[in-house]
């Protein structure tokens, strides 16, 4: 069984709902790191990235079109966090299909998982991927798809540390089950 | 921040290519959304970001990430001219300058504190080519024609030097176009001193692209444009002097001689008539003994305004000495064809003009005024009274001593005639 204690939320969904999952984590005892704005998650993101959460909550409905970037950004980042993008937006459906996101775009779904536990839907994330988590070549191998260099590309500024222990291998193409199994059976087991 | 330093561009492509083209050293990235833009400005190692301004709260919190993702950086907004009060938000949440649109390369180098590049190696020869040097001696040659003929000159030069299909320039309240005005490609404020007081823009090249040196040699032709038009308008100036007359406030009998020369040259070739109009105040020495020479000095100011007034836009109105003014009257007419008759037109100005005066109360004579201020002056056409100034301006004295002759008040044609009535005389003594 795998364990949840940190997540970060962005509060960029109905304040409403964003309460409810805060509620949610803290019964679970999950600790949670607040943005209110991507802006200030994408500093996160960036600054302390060997700070890696269990989950990733965003609110969809007030996020504009070019701000969903950031789901990409969290995964670019944090290959194994699970993300729940909730609220009642429009979305792309590439979002819905992305491995280890979870879409609550429905009070049902809502209700759905407010009556997990933050571990049981990480669990369920990760077996959802299990059978088909490739990892979006997109998202880890190739440049940001929307920067245009005018010359070469400039030298990268720092040198990115390895993922932290707890994730000690880089993301592969293709996920087994066993290995996943292997992966879920680890120290954070609960 | 080095002048080929990597700049991150966060906007749209208009954007891009306006720094680009203003900054064609710096290596550049462009990326299209803010956040985009703070993500890529805390992946890589950027010299100077510039933003493109967006009302509300999502540009400053970008520009607040921004700055936290990368302290070292300069971040410079572009904001449009309308957008300018609240450019200072922007700086509130951590951009170091902004630059009002359309961008320009001495704008965005100042913003991003660019050091100042040697000249790039490249074909362009040091010092100007035979041809500019020689434009510009012509430029130079005319510089009495005013501010505004030179900077015409100039913006022709300025296309010749750079081959642009066009080129606008603007300095002060002066402004010049060469070829078809078109979307500009180049752009160069002109300053004086620290200001800016103008603007010089090239269309595009013909048949081809500027080179990256193109932009430095603009900022030269920025300056000397500046330089140029200043000289300009000093001899504008010190010309306006040797000019002008200082008591009546009308040009002078230099300027009217000199002027007088040039019409005739060009009422030769152009087979136009002109007609000069000699006149005085008649009794004006009674006015001087009777009231004072400070009244006779403001009799002679309120005539020269009413004939200012009463004269067209190109009439050359002068004080020729004493209490005589003369008056060119140009381009009345058509051109002459043969068998026409001495015009019309001046004559009825000119009477115009002494009915003006007549009717006119002059304040500094006060309500004990002896009766009306009247004139005398003698009408000359040119080419039948005179074919020089000399000829012309004996005929017009002619007949100004044959209307003085004839009972004053009056205006009496160079060859005889009257365009007068005549009426009595008034007596000022």
């Amino acid at each position: 069984m795998v364990a949840v204690r940190s997540a970060v939320h962005l509060h960029t969904g109905q304040p409403a709902t964003a309460n409810a999952l805060d509620a949610w984590l803290a019964r679970h005892g999950v600790e949670r790191i607040v943005f209110d704005d991507v802006y200030a998650a994408c500093v996160h993101l960036l600054t302390r990235y060997d700070h890696v959460p269990d989950l990733a909550l965003v609110g969809a409905d007030g996020l504009q079109e070019d701000e969903f970037g950031i789901i990409r950004y969290l995964r670019e980042t944090w290959p194994r966090v699970g993300i729940v993008l909730y609220g009642r937006a429009e979305t792309s459906l590439a979002l819905h299909a992305t491995p280890l996101v979870c879409t609550c775009l429905t009070q049902g779904a809502l209700d759905r998982l407010l009556a997990e536990t933050p571990a049981q839907l990480l669990q369920r994330l990760c077996a959802d991927a299990a059978g088909s988590w490739t990892v979006p070549s997109r998202l880890e191998t190739e440049r940001h798809p929307e920067v245009v260099e005018t010359r070469e590309p400039p030298p990268q500024r720092v040198a990115r540390p390895a993922p932290p222990s707890s994730q000690p291998n880089p993301p592969r193409a293709l996920l087994t089950a066993e290995e996943l199994s292997a992966l879920l059976d680890g120290p954070d087991e609960a | 921040m080095r002048g080929d330093a990597d700049v991150l561009i966060v906007g749209p492509a208009a954007l891009r290519a306006a720094v680009t083209e203003a900054l064609p050293r710096c290596r550049s990235v462009a990326v299209d959304s803010l956040l985009g833009g703070v993500w890529t400005a805390g992946q890589q190692s950027f010299g100077g970001v510039i933003v493109a301004y967006m009302a509300g709260p999502r540009l400053l919190s970008a520009l607040r990430a921004v700055r936290h993702v990368a302290p070292q950086a300069r971040v410079v907004v572009a904001v449009p001219p309308a957008e300018e009060p609240n450019a200072r938000q922007a700086l509130d949440a951590g951009a170091d300058e902004y630059v009002i649109e359309p961008l320009t390369r001495s704008d965005l180098e100042a913003a991003l504190q660019i050091a100042p590049q040697p000249p790039l190696e490249d074909d362009t020869p040091a010092v100007p080519s035979v041809e500019e040097v020689v434009q510009l001696s012509d430029v130079l040659k005319h510089l009495g024609e005013g501010p505004a003929a030179t900077l015409v000159r100039l913006a022709g030069l300025v296309q010749s030097a750079f081959d642009a299909e066009s080129v606008a320039v603007q300095i002060d309240d002066y402004s010049a176009t060469a070829g078809q005005p078109d979307q500009p490609v180049l752009r160069e404020p002109i300053r004086r001193a620290e200001a800016v007081v103008g603007r010089l823009a090239l269309g595009r090249r013909r048949g081809g692209t500027y080179a990256a040196d193109d932009a430095r040699r603009l900022e030269d032709y920025a300056r000397l444009i500046e330089a140029v038009v200043a000289q300009a308008r000093e001899q504008q100036h010190w010309q306006e002097l040797a000019w002008h007359d200082d008591l009546s406030g009308l040009r002078n009998r230099r300027y009217f001689e000199t002027k007088l020369d040039e019409l005739l040259t060009h009422a030769t070739a152009e087979r136009q008539r002109l007609t000069v109009l000699l006149f005085d105040i008649d009794g004006f020495k009674g006015y001087n003994d009777h009231y004072g020479h400070d009244t006779g000095d403001a009799l002679i100011r309120e005539v020269a305004a009413l004939l200012t007034r009463c004269s067209r836009e190109q009439d050359v109105v002068a004080r020729y000495g004493g209490d005589e003014f003369a008056v060119i009257l140009w381009d009345a007419e058509k051109p002459r064809v043969p068998g026409s008759q001495h015009p019309h037109d001046p004559i009825a100005l000119a009477d115009r003009f002494r009915d003006a005066i007549g009717k006119h109360e002059f304040k500094c004579l006060g309500p004990d005024a002896p009766g009306p201020v009247t004139i005398s002056g003698g009408l000359a056409c040119f080419p039948w009274d005179g074919k020089t100034r000399a000829e012309v301006m004996r005929a017009a004295d002619d007949g100004l001593l044959a209307a003085k002759r004839t009972g004053k008040n009056r205006i009496a044609l160079a060859n005889g005639g009257s365009a007068t009535p005549e009426v009595p005389p008034p007596t000022a003594e």
